[in-house]
Parts: C-alpha cells; structure tokens; sequence
C-alpha cells in the first residue's frame, strides 16, 4: 500500500506534492523496480485531486528518469533510478534545512541540535 | 489551451434595481475544471444559471462551444425540480425521455446506492444531490455546473460526490464549474480560480499563479510603502498583511518575511478587500 497523502492546505502545489511523495516511496525502497503506480484516475479519486494534477505530477516523474510510461498498461517504477543518491541527499538536505531554521529559532546552538538528535536516534 | 466550451460574453443580469451581473466575460475550455467564489450576493450563483441555460441575461449572451449540445451541460443543485411523490425509478424514466438517454440504468455512483422505490420527497439533502448527479452523469455532460452543493453535504457524501466528478473528468472529459465559498471544501479540483464580488470577476488566475502572487506577512515589520497591500487584518495582538501581486525579488531587501498562504486564506483576503473598498466608497 502506498503511503501518499496530499494536503489540500498546504501552499505547495498539489502536483509537487504528488512527486515528492512519490520520490520518496521510490528512495525509500517501498516502491521498486516493476512496481506499478496507482492508475491517474484512481490515484485521483484517492487524493481528490484533478486528474491534470496527477497526469502532470506523473510526467515530470518520467522527466526524472523515475518512472516509465507504458502506452496502454499505465506507470511503472523505472529499473534503477540514475541519480537516486544525489536525489536522495538533496531531499535530505531540503528536509534537514526546513527542521534546522526551526530548530535554531528556538535559541538552541548547533552543539544543541546535534546532542538532540543523537539523543532521540539512541532510543528509537 | 484547448477549445473553448462555453464562452460568457459580456453578461448583464438585473433583478429590479439591482445588478447581479455587470458586464461579466470569462471563457472556459473544454475539461477544465474551474472554481468560481466571492462574497454573498457577489453574482456566482447568476453567473452559473447564465452559463446553464437556466436564466437569459438582459445583455450579452452565452455562447456554447462548437457542437455543444444543450443536453450536455449538466446543473447539480440540491434544489431537484422533480415531482415530489415520485420514486427514484419514476424520476429516471422521466429524465431519460426528457433527455432521449439511451443507458438502460442509471449510471452508479460509486460506493453509494439508493432503494429505486423510495420517493424523492423522502431523500435527505445530500442523498438528493447525489441522485441528481447521477441523472445528469447519464447525460454524459461536456460541463458540470456545480452550484454551492459540495459544503452542504456530509463528509461521506461529499467524498463519493467529488471522486464521481473526477471520474466524470477523466472520463467524458467533462468541464467542471463550481461555485463555493471554502475552496478545501473542493479539495484540488479546481486548477483555475475566479473571485467575484458586485456582479464582476474580480479576479481570474491559474490556481498555482495565484498562489505564488499572494503572500502574507505577519507582524508589524516595516516593509516598502510601495507595496500592494490587498487586505489587512489587525488587533491588539495579531497583525496580518495580504501583499498581491507580490514579485520574488522583494524577499530580499525589503525586510518583511512573506509567507505562503493556502487558497482559502487567499479567497478570504480578497473578499476582505472588497469589502473594504465598498465600506471606503
């Protein structure tokens, strides 16, 4: 089962949405090589969203050598991403960007930051 | 840009002495799906009645796209004008003559079922609204006309009524046009807003251009003169700016941080805004 969600409320395009959480699913491993995508109408009707936004969000999937479009048997996970490491990092980095400009408006230090996390990663 | 469906051309409607539509003009294209908001009494629910067929504008018209059939434009209201007393089936047998429908059965509406036998005048609001949409989906409809139902049904409902629309999208490649004041309520349908307000659209944007056009600073930084402010809310401790339209460079420089705002919140500053603007007249 895929774990994709859209948030209606957030300002983030719903099709840039649909990509990252596709992307993820794909770095992560959940969705591997000859995985087959939600057909668009379904994945939707799953999201609410219109079936534009997936087409799109699944094109620009294609245009990242992600996925593959068959004509006629719908997407599919392409056999080895090319560039999934420096994919993987970068959406790392946009990630840990995003929690250290939180983390850092709270006065904590960077010496801070690091013990918290070692702390939090020991006793998951 | 595909080929336009159906074309306002410079609509004016007036009810007595006031005017509910002023000289509105908007095309929208085949598949397109659109949402139409704006305050109460701003002109929506006319501009969609024009658009249906439903009222004849006292000048300019409405014109259909080429090959348009009447009978596939669809209006969804929760107001079904069918005899009261009649069961489902009664309804349908109607609506199927009435619109020469060849389909033996009603088309389905997934995940939701009614009892034919029951009678109309016995449908809660939201079950109405579903049965006429199925009878409109048998029309196979080019355009849906949407007015104002989607908030008025359960959250149940309102899932079947919305992935029926979007099947219908994908489908026929039916255009959808709805009217509503919460845009979530619409989830991510609509790739195109229009905001009215005294019978005008005041605004008409592609959804992600307007979202990245308004922005909102919080607090009481200073921030150029220059810049257009679209609606302000203030108390003693919370002070909110709408910047539109706002351009990327003035992240930089200006000092103030812009913020990005979803489309409700967007909807709301510019009906705010008119709202001032009135008061200020």
């Amino acid at each position: 089962m895929l774990r994709l969600n859209v948030d209606p409320a957030s300002p983030v395009p719903a099709y840039q949405q649909v990509i990252q959480a596709v992307s993820i699913e794909i770095i992560s491993g959940r969705l591997k090589e000859g995985d087959r995508l939600p057909p668009i109408r379904e994945l939707a009707k799953i999201l609410k969203l219109n079936p534009n936004t997936v087409a799109k969000a699944y094109y620009a999937l294609e245009e990242n050598g992600l996925i593959e479009s068959r004509p006629g048997s719908g997407n599919w996970v392409k056999p080895r991403p090319p560039d999934l490491d420096s994919l993987r990092r970068s959406m790392l980095e946009a990630e840990t960007k995003a929690y250290l400009e939180q983390a850092l408006s709270l006065g904590a230090s960077l010496e801070d930051v690091r013990s918290s996390i070692e702390r939090i990663a020991r006793h998951e | 840009m595909s080929d336009p469906i159906l074309t306002a051309d410079k609509l004016t409607v007036r009810y007595g002495r006031r005017t509910a539509l002023d000289g509105v003009s908007a095309t929208f294209a085949a598949g397109e799906a659109v949402v139409i908001a704006g305050s109460n009494g701003a002109g929506k629910s006319t501009l969609l009645r024009c658009l249906g067929g439903a009222i004849i504008p006292d000048l300019g018209r409405v014109v259909p796209g080429p090959g348009l059939d009447r009978a596939r434009i669809g209006f969804v209201s929760d107001r079904l004008s069918l005899y009261e007393n009649w069961t489902l089936r009664e309804a349908w047998r109607f609506h199927r003559k009435e619109f020469g429908i060849a389909a033996a059965g009603r088309p389905p509406i997934e995940g939701f079922t009614l009892d034919e036998g029951r009678r109309i005048r016995h449908l809660s609001v939201g079950e109405r609204t579903l049965f006429h949409l199925s009878l409109i989906l048998a029309q196979r409809p080019a355009v849906l006309l949407i007015d104002e139902v989607v908030h008025g049904l359960d959250p149940f409902l309102r899932e079947r009524f919305l992935e029926t629309a979007i099947g219908a999208m994908d489908e026929l490649k039916t255009a959808v046009i709805m009217v509503n004041h919460i845009l979530s309520d619409t989830a991510e349908i609509p790739e195109r807003v229009l905001i009215m307000d005294g019978g005008q659209v005041i605004l008409d944007e592609r959804r992600e251009d307007l979202m990245a056009k308004v922005k909102k600073v919080a607090g009481d930084a200073a921030f150029p003169p220059s810049l257009p402010v679209l609606f302000e809310t203030a108390s003693e401790y919370r002070r909110d700016r709408y910047i539109y339209p706002f351009r990327e460079e003035w992240r930089r420089g200006s000092g103030a941080a812009f913020t990005d705002i979803g489309l409700d919140e967007i909807v709301k500053a510019f009906i705010g805004g008119a709202y001032v603007q009135k008061r200020a007249r």
